[in-house]
């Protein structure tokens, strides 16, 4: 079959191509070793394993997660959390066996400790601050004001109101 | 505002370029470990012979562990950096173990017979062992103490200087932990 | 012959750019009207020398002239001309001189617009436009020049980046986001004119109007336009990531939008004059900042400055900007304090002032969290990371409040309201509200932010339909038409706000998709042989067959699934694997994507049989509301076109009020003084 030739010229192209990335391949080849190849078929991430895995940071990649990731160490990495999750671990159990492994970088949501902390109390201290300061501001303005009246156009219903301005604007 | 502090004003901004000023000058390859000092992760592999082979197996001796594969291209440019410390140690104090990443045996077998072996691989189904290991990519280098816990972690190729200031540390200093059981 | 044309024409504005910056500062001080004419004139014969190089440059691209250093490095042979043409932004060279070509169009068009102008901004503006394009042009005559001469030239190149000519959007989202980006440089330097001239009333602001709310637009669509690309072309289905890329476009989308809202304050009220000086600067700087945070290396990036020299440039530069403008500040401080007064706290102009605490709160938390790591590396050297589930965190309750907000502040007055006013205002629309949020909770929907979610954006849609039919009534009493001649008068009549209330209704559907799609999308992975299929949900999926081709410049793996949805056969869907010769070993996914009114099917291959092509492995996701997004996208840009667009003129009104009617001030297409000011005297009601 010539598509099938075809596919095989392309891995032919694969093979020769010179040996510049820092990355397998990231489709899995086919089983030439079986032992070293995952199947596919159970890569399939449901519920604990998905929320666990969209914590995880792919090793290899730029900003993906090990969830988004297709590259070989990310789905060896979810096949890791099913195996663990399937020997009883819980949540926390598991992204500490990553943690003891990659540090603290392989965590996409910080974990709240030390200077850690930070980047959690921070934007709620802003926004504290913000908001007092602005009420003291807004306390201060509407004092300030001087309560006049300015030609509110009082005694009609909003309609009216609106029609008379409309009328007023642009005749 | 009104006051001379106004003029206080800029420099409220210096902190964040001095944050900025530290991003460039730092190494974003650079990860740190949290095993150093830690017992290395213990792992029980075949080599590509088709032996058996563990890390417990090598309690007594410093063991060089390079995650490589076929189809890295550093590797091939430190494949000679790890023949020259199999050559300068005593294999009965410093072994390298080689743990083939994401690679075929075929593959790796052909590198070998190319570039030259005279220490140990194993072949690390589904990356377990790598990803025991916090290994990010290859080539990532382990230099584990006598009594089995991780001294040093190299990434990228290895040099001859990293290689000799790690190892001879190593040989020189007892054991960081008692010998794993 | 290029090389040469290209060099002399960027270092042509480059020194032009100097002049300018001269002319303009001097002008601007002397008040010299001469100098200011030179100004102009400078300005004029930078951009034709930017359009001169620009085009040189795409010349050589087409022409596949390798002895351009750019060329050599991003072109190839095989690359299709649509890929070739727009690889122009495919590198970093490129990519700045295409910056700086926009920098000197929106000069030039500063120029154009505001040819009658007196104002004593405009020479500061082009003085600063000046300063800001020494930097740009001069980064692209020296350092980062893509004009560089290989001799002798190779024969061939090795063609652009994969991943950036692997989808047609690629021609799109960069232009898109450079045209916001550099957008911004007019406010800027609008903003800086005033502080330089002392002038800080509320003219700048006027004039900047027009030159805000496109660049604004370009920004958001370029936003837009690079989430759609990142979901057709990255293959795990999202559109998102909160990586420090994407987060450096949001950044300056969130000042600027605060922008837009306070500089509505200071309209009326003259109030918050510092702080808009604030917004304005800070979004440029955003701007800066994220040029230099994705292009130096500084954060985890793909694209990382190859030349040592641009990062510490673009820091310096960064620097100087930042120190020149808040010295300015503290300089103008006296003329800047305005004694605010508020006459209601609830009134439209608390809403805009609440809006606006809320965004600089948002924008400091993604500051925060995009340059976090980086603290903690300076502090102590420990690498952290932050990512997705944090951003999600920390940005889903400021969104929602925002999109509260968003349903508040048109239906409230300015100055003040009373308590009447409201229940007439927020009656139905919190019904609505709530309604919906009951119809959410009788759907079956469990976690609280969705249907919040749904019941805010039910009542702000609910403001935003009644603030039309409120409008259309008011014309059809006026002139006696029907509802779709009233729906076009107050379109093109007040076309500022109701562009306004349009975008917002764009933000809804584009918020509302995010929440849906965030809510049910599920996905499932499975290697199929030929003939085999998976289901998921209604969806069936079945693996017909497998082929590969090749292209000039590239090797295609081609694969064909069927697919139904609840019985009905949908045809064929072809999920692609492309492998480019210059990364032979890490192919770019193509997904296939099939869009229904509600959900899209989004097929990709992640891996195949390469023996003998009998089975595949594909990741197949049912992702519901994603087409939603683009379409919210496109209401955007309806929304923003339409409150750019000139105002129709209008004619005194006679009939009620005869002397109220000199009043009202002609509107000038540049003076940016607005209909609202006049149709909504102080106190009326949301007219």
């Amino acid at each position: 079959m010539s598509r099938v030739r075809l596919v095989c010229g392309m891995a032919l192209l694969l093979t020769a191509a010179p040996l510049a990335a820092q990355e397998p391949l990231d489709n899995r080849m086919p089983a030439e070793d079986p032992s070293l190849l995952t199947d596919s078929t159970a890569a399939v991430l449901d519920g604990e394993a998905a929320e666990i895995a969209g914590q995880l940071r792919c090793p290899v990649c730029t900003g993906q997660s090990v969830l988004e990731s297709n590259s070989g160490i990310a789905q060896e990495m979810q096949a890791v959390i099913r195996e663990r999750l399937g020997e009883g671990e819980t949540e926390e159990e598991i992204l500490e066996y990553f943690v003891g492994a990659y540090g603290d970088w392989i965590i996409l949501k910080p974990r709240a400790i030390g200077l850690n902390l930070l980047v959690y109390i921070l934007p709620s201290v802003a926004l504290i601050f913000g908001g007092a300061w602005l009420v003291t501001r807004i306390r201060k303005w509407s004092h300030d004001s001087p309560d006049t009246d300015d030609g509110q156009v009082s005694g009609l219903s909003e309609d009216d109101d609106q029609w008379l301005r409309e009328a007023i604007g642009r005749g | 505002m009104r006051g001379r502090l106004r003029w206080m004003l800029p420099l409220a901004a210096v902190p964040f370029l001095g944050l900025l000023m530290f991003g460039l000058a730092r190494n974003p390859d650079f990860f740190p470990t949290p095993l150093i000092g830690e017992p290395a992760p213990s792992w029980h592999l075949e080599t590509l012979e088709g032996d058996s082979l563990s890390l417990a197996e090598l309690r007594g001796k410093v063991v060089v562990l390079n995650f490589w594969a076929s189809w890295c291209v550093p590797c091939r440019a430190e494949h000679g950096v790890l023949l020259e410390t199999a050559r300068t140690y005593p294999v009965d104090e410093v072994q390298v173990v080689g743990i083939v990443y994401d690679d075929s045996r075929r593959n790796a077998q052909r590198f070998l017979d190319q570039l030259g072996n005279t220490w140990l691989h194993v072949v690390d189904p589904g990356i377990r062992t790598a990803i025991d290991h916090g290994v990010h990519g290859v080539p990532e280098t382990f230099f584990v103490d006598r009594g089995g816990a991780i001294g040093a972690k190299h990434i990228g190729p290895l040099t001859w200087d990293v290689v000799q200031a790690n190892v001879d540390s190593l040989l020189a200093s007892p054991p960081v932990t008692a010998p794993v059981p | 012959m290029n090389s040469l044309i290209g060099s002399a024409a960027v270092t042509a504005a480059w020194l032009g750019s100097g002049v300018l910056a001269v002319l303009g500062l001097v002008a601007g001080y002397r008040r010299s009207p001469e100098l200011l004419r030179g100004a102009k004139y400078t300005a004029t014969f930078v951009f034709a020398a930017m359009a001169v190089a620009l085009a040189t440059m795409e010349w050589a691209l087409l022409t596949h002239d390798f002895s351009v250093e750019y060329v050599a490095n991003v072109g190839s042979l095989e690359t299709p001309p649509y890929y070739t043409a727009i690889s122009l932004w495919s590198s970093l060279e490129g990519s700045i001189l295409f910056w700086a070509f926009i920098l000197a169009a929106y000069t030039a068009l500063v120029v154009f617009v505001q040819r009658r102008s007196t104002s004593r901004l405009l020479p500061y503006a082009l003085g600063v436009l000046g300063i800001v394009g020494l930097f740009f042009y001069g980064l692209v005559a020296t350092v980062a020049s893509p004009f560089g001469v290989v001799s002798p030239a190779p024969l061939n190149g090795p063609g652009p980046n994969p991943l950036l000519q692997n989808h047609p959007l690629m021609g799109l989202h960069p232009p898109l986001l450079y045209l916001g980006y550099v957008g911004m440089a007019v406010p800027f330097a609008f903003g800086i004119a005033a502080l330089l001239s002392g002038k800080v009333d509320e003219e700048w602001i006027r004039t900047t109007r027009r030159w805000t709310v496109t660049p604004w637009a370009f920004l958001s669509l370029g936003i837009i336009a690079g989430a759609w690309w990142s979901y057709e072309v990255l293959g795990w289905g999202g559109y998102w990531a909160w990586d420090p890329v994407e987060n450096a476009s949001f950044l300056p989308w969130l000042t600027a939008t605060a922008f837009l809202h306070s500089v509505m304050v200071q309209e009326r009220r003259g109030m918050l004059k510092t702080w808009n000086l604030t917004l304005v600067i800070g979004t440029f700087l955003l701007t800066l900042f994220g040029t230099f945070l994705t292009r130096s290396g500084v954060l985890d990036s793909v694209h990382a400055f190859t030349e040592g020299f641009i990062g510490p440039l673009f820091l310096a530069f960064i620097a100087f900007v930042t120190l020149t403008s808040l010295t300015l500040i503290a300089w103008r401080a006296d003329r800047l304090h305005s004694p605010g007064s508020l006459d209601g706290v609830i009134s439209r102009e608390s809403s805009f002032i609440l809006n606006n605490l809320i965004f600089a709160a948002f924008t400091f938390t993604v500051l925060l969290g995009t340059t976090f790591p980086l603290v903690i590396e300076a502090i102590n050297g420990d690498r952290v990371s932050v990512g997705p589930p944090y951003f999600n965190m920390v940005s889903i309750p400021l969104g929602l409040l925002l999109l509260f907000l968003m349903g508040v502040g048109p239906a409230l007055p300015w100055r003040r309201t009373t308590g009447e006013r409201l229940k007439r205002s927020f009656v139905r629309p919190v019904v609505v509200g709530l309604v919906v949020a009951t119809a959410s909770l009788a759907l079956g929907v469990r976690s609280p932010y969705p249907i919040i979610t749904f019941a805010f954006a039910g009542f702000v849609m609910t403001t935003i339909v009644d603030e039309f039919r409120k409008g259309i009534s008011a014309r059809r009493r006026i002139s006696g038409v029907g509802f779709f001649r009233g729906f076009g008068q107050i379109l093109t009549r007040n076309n500022r706000r109701y562009g306004g209330y349009t975008v917002h209704a764009g933000i809804v559907v584009i918020i509302v998709a995010l929440a849906v799609s965030g809510t049910w999308r599920f996905e499932r992975e499975a290697t199929l042989r030929a003939g085999e299929h998976m289901v998921l949900g209604d969806y069936t999926v079945q693996f017909d067959s497998l082929w590969a081709f090749e292209e000039p410049h590239r090797v295609v793996v081609n694969s064909a699934f069927t697919a139904s949805r609840a019985g009905r056969l949908l045809g064929t869907i072809e999920p692609r694997m492309n492998f480019y010769s210059q990364q032979p070993n890490e192919p770019i996914a193509t997904p296939a994507v099939r869009s229904f009114i509600d959900a899209d099917l989004y097929l990709t291959l992640m891996a195949f049989d390469q023996q003998n092509a009998s089975h595949a492995t594909v990741r197949v996701i049912v992702n519901p509301g994603v087409p939603w997004l683009w379409i919210g996208g496109m209401i955007i840009a309806i929304g923003a076109i339409l409150s750019v667009a000139p105002q129709r003129h209008r004619t005194p009104a006679v009939s009620v009020f005869a002397g109220r009617a000199t009043e009202v001030p002609k509107t000038d297409e540049n003076s940016g003084v607005d209909a609202e000011r006049d149709l909504e005297p102080a106190g009326a009601t949301s007219s």
